[in-house]
């Protein structure tokens, strides 16, 4: 059993870092700038976030009987961690391509760009919480900052569609995480109405 | 905070976004060129030196579609990507962010 959650968690750690090879690839052609890291850096960013927040769900539609959901579910604040330094990436490579507050300042407004700030300090917040003195010391209180990234999806749903131009593509990779929300919430509500005359 | 409070905060987002985000969105989705036959067209290095000589620094340029497309500073000191016509070497469109700052008319 241990070798098993060993190997579970070897694999995560290689899969977690599959983006940054993906980042020194890019980078080896001759035509690289620095802004083509952006949009692969925040896609990982994305993903693994969406990835993180779908085991939520997905255990409460499955229950937690199997060991690998169980192993799942201690291993969610690694992706979710492992997100937000995607998305740390994400803005050095900006600020590095941008180069120059003037620049920086002078976007700020785009709808495209201070959706991905406000995201990026909302999830600064659970991302900061993520460890178990955090969790002692809030608590209850714990949850609700978790639940801020509720409102980042959104943001970074939007963030990706305005700065891509189009939906499709992060709705597409939003829908797997949506839909077993939706899912878990339809449960949530039949065994309720079953449990209470 | 509450849960419906934090889901009241997800869709306040999502909306606000939404708000500001439908006067700008994907004008580089319809920028066409209507450029014609490839072999028709001028090389992109012609394009970066009109482009230079204008007062513009490239960063990076590259086919896409039917037009030219360039990263740049434009010789006003904006950060942008751009739009040209392949054989024309006109200024078609040029983005901040999905934000329109010049459209060809
Ligand atoms: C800190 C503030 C942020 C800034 C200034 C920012 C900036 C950008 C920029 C400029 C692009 C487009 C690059 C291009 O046009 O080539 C982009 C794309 C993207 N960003 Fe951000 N971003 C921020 C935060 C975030 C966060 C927090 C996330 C997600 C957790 C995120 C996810 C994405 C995604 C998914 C894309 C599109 C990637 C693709 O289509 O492959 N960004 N961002």
């Amino acid at each position: 059993m241990m070798t098993r959650t060993r190997f579970a968690d070897a694999t995560l750690y290689l899969f977690l870092m599959l983006p940054l090879l993906r980042l020194y690839a890019d980078m080896r052609s001759a035509e690289w700038v620095l802004a083509d890291a952006i949009p692969p850096s925040g896609e990982a960013a994305a993903l693994l976030m969406f990835a993180a927040m779908a085991i939520g769900p997905f255990v409460r539609l499955f229950g937690l009987r199997r060991p690998f959901l169980q192993w799942l579910m201690r291993r969610r604040r690694n992706i979710g961690v492992a997100a937000f330094c995607y998305a740390v990436l994400h803005l050095g490579f900006y600020l590095a391509d941008m180069g120059s507050l003037d620049f920086i300042l002078a976007e700020i407004g785009a709808p495209g760009i201070w959706t991905g700030w406000f995201a990026f300090f909302l999830m600064a917040l659970p991302a900061a919480a993520s460890n178990d003195w955090s969790m002692r010391l809030l608590r209850r209180r714990w949850k609700l900052v978790q639940r801020l990234l509720y409102g980042v999806v959104a943001l970074t749903i939007i963030h990706w569609a305005l700065l891509m131009y189009g939906w499709t593509e992060p709705l597409v990779h939003a829908a797997p995480m949506l839909l077993l929300y939706g899912a878990a919430a339809i449960r949530y509500m039949l065994l309720r109405k079953r449990t209470t005359p | 905070m509450t849960r419906s409070n934090s889901l009241k905060l997800a869709v306040a987002l999502a909306v606000a976004g939404l708000a500001g985000a439908s006067g700008t969105a994907f004008a580089h989705g319809n920028v066409t060129c209507n450029s014609g036959p490839k072999d028709q067209w001028k090389s992109l290095d012609a394009l970066k030196a009109k482009m230079t000589a204008e007062g513009w620094k490239i960063t990076k340029a590259h086919p896409s579609k039917d037009c030219y497309e360039v990263y740049g500073i434009t010789p006003e000191g904006d950060k942008v990507e751009s739009f040209w016509h392949p054989v024309t070497l006109e200024k078609r469109l040029v983005l901040r962010r999905g934000q329109v700052l010049y459209k060809a008319p």
